[in-house]
């Protein structure tokens, strides 16, 4: 036996004796019955819980995806005209330029075009109080 | 009566039959199982790096794991080869999940008291150092050396559990070696 098979079995004698103590410690007629009892608890039931998540975090995402789009939508259509009647919060009318005035309303061309009576209306011609009065009256 | 004789088939029962049999239902089977192959676990799973306060909880754990995924257990290996692997998974989901250092359980050594107590001393710390050594070895090349020199498992088993070739595993397993001899000089 030369030396590395000395050392080997040396090695393979340590590694037997590692553990040995837990070993007999543990009780394994109790852990027997405590393995049987925790898998009474949950018979057979692990496919259907491991398999549950998959499914229901599926329908969850698709339900969250419906209902997120359908809150879009309804957001959208009243959000709208509610942004068109009105500048950007805090913003007095009086302060802002020709130019500033046509940008607030260009942003609004869906609502613009929706409001009664706008149809035929060019507003790139209008002056600045007929502008502020414009704004005015969509704020209601 | 009966469950005593039920005890006594499910003990001359070889592990095949026992898993058969609890595929069907049959809870002496499991226990018989339990009773069969926890001590080797328990030998694993703290040699491996587990606390002794953890062993009885993660043997439990582990049986649960193989009793439930039995379905998946297609005699590529030995029972207990395939149950000391699982035992190796729940051992890293615990300790992650933990997040704590592997404990050397060199205090209990120190306090046994059977033997010579300086012959008991020396082999208490070549046992602390080797497990040492286990525990900075990449988990391969760790679990091959527990299942070859601790568990006398063959390379062939060792290697359908762990899902690796034969040749491997033995390379795995010399390297672990030539890593832990180092490290005992």
């Amino acid at each position: 036996m030369n030396r590395d098979d000395l050392q080997d079995a040396e090695l393979r004698a340590i590694a037997q004796g590692l553990g040995a103590r837990a070993a007999e410690r543990l009780d394994v007629d109790a852990a027997a019955q405590a393995v049987l009892e925790r898998l009474r608890q949950t018979p057979r039931t692990v496919h259907w819980t491991r398999r549950r998540p998959v499914w229901l975090s599926l329908a969850a995402a698709a339900v969250l995806l419906l209902g997120t789009s359908a809150v879009l939508r309804n957001v959208r259509q009243h959000a709208r005209p509610a942004r068109g009647i009105g500048a950007p919060a805090g913003v007095d009318l009086n302060d802002l330029s020709p130019d500033q005035l046509r940008e607030v309303l260009s942003t609004f061309d869906q609502s613009w075009e929706d409001a009664p009576g706008s149809a035929d209306t060019d507003w790139e011609d209008l002056s600045a109080p007929e502008l502020r009065s414009l704004l005015r009256s969509l704020e209601g | 009566m009966a469950r005593a004789d039920a005890v006594a088939a499910a003990a001359s029962s070889p592990d095949a039959a026992l898993i058969a049999a609890w595929r069907s239902g049959d809870e002496q089977a499991a226990a018989e199982l339990v009773r069969r192959h926890a001590r080797a676990l328990a030998r694993f799973l703290a040699s491996a790096g587990a606390r002794d306060a953890d062993v009885d909880d993660l043997v439990q754990e582990t049986f649960i794991r193989a009793f439930r995924a039995v379905d998946r257990f297609r005699n590529q290996c030995q029972f207990r080869t395939w149950l000391l692997t699982i035992g190796g998974n729940v051992l890293k989901d615990a300790s992650r999940r933990a997040k704590r250092a592997l404990v050397v359980p060199l205090d209990d050594g120190l306090r046994a008291t059977d033997g010579d107590p300086h012959e008991r001393t020396v082999a208490v710390e070549l046992e602390a150092r080797l497990q040492q050594g286990l525990e900075q070895l990449p988990r391969m090349q760790r679990e091959v050396f527990l299942l070859r020199a601790q568990q006398g498992m063959e390379y062939d088993d060792i290697a359908a559990a762990l899902g690796t070739s034969p040749g491997a595993a033995r390379v795995h397993y010399h390297h672990a070696a030539k890593r832990l001899k180092e490290h005992l000089k």
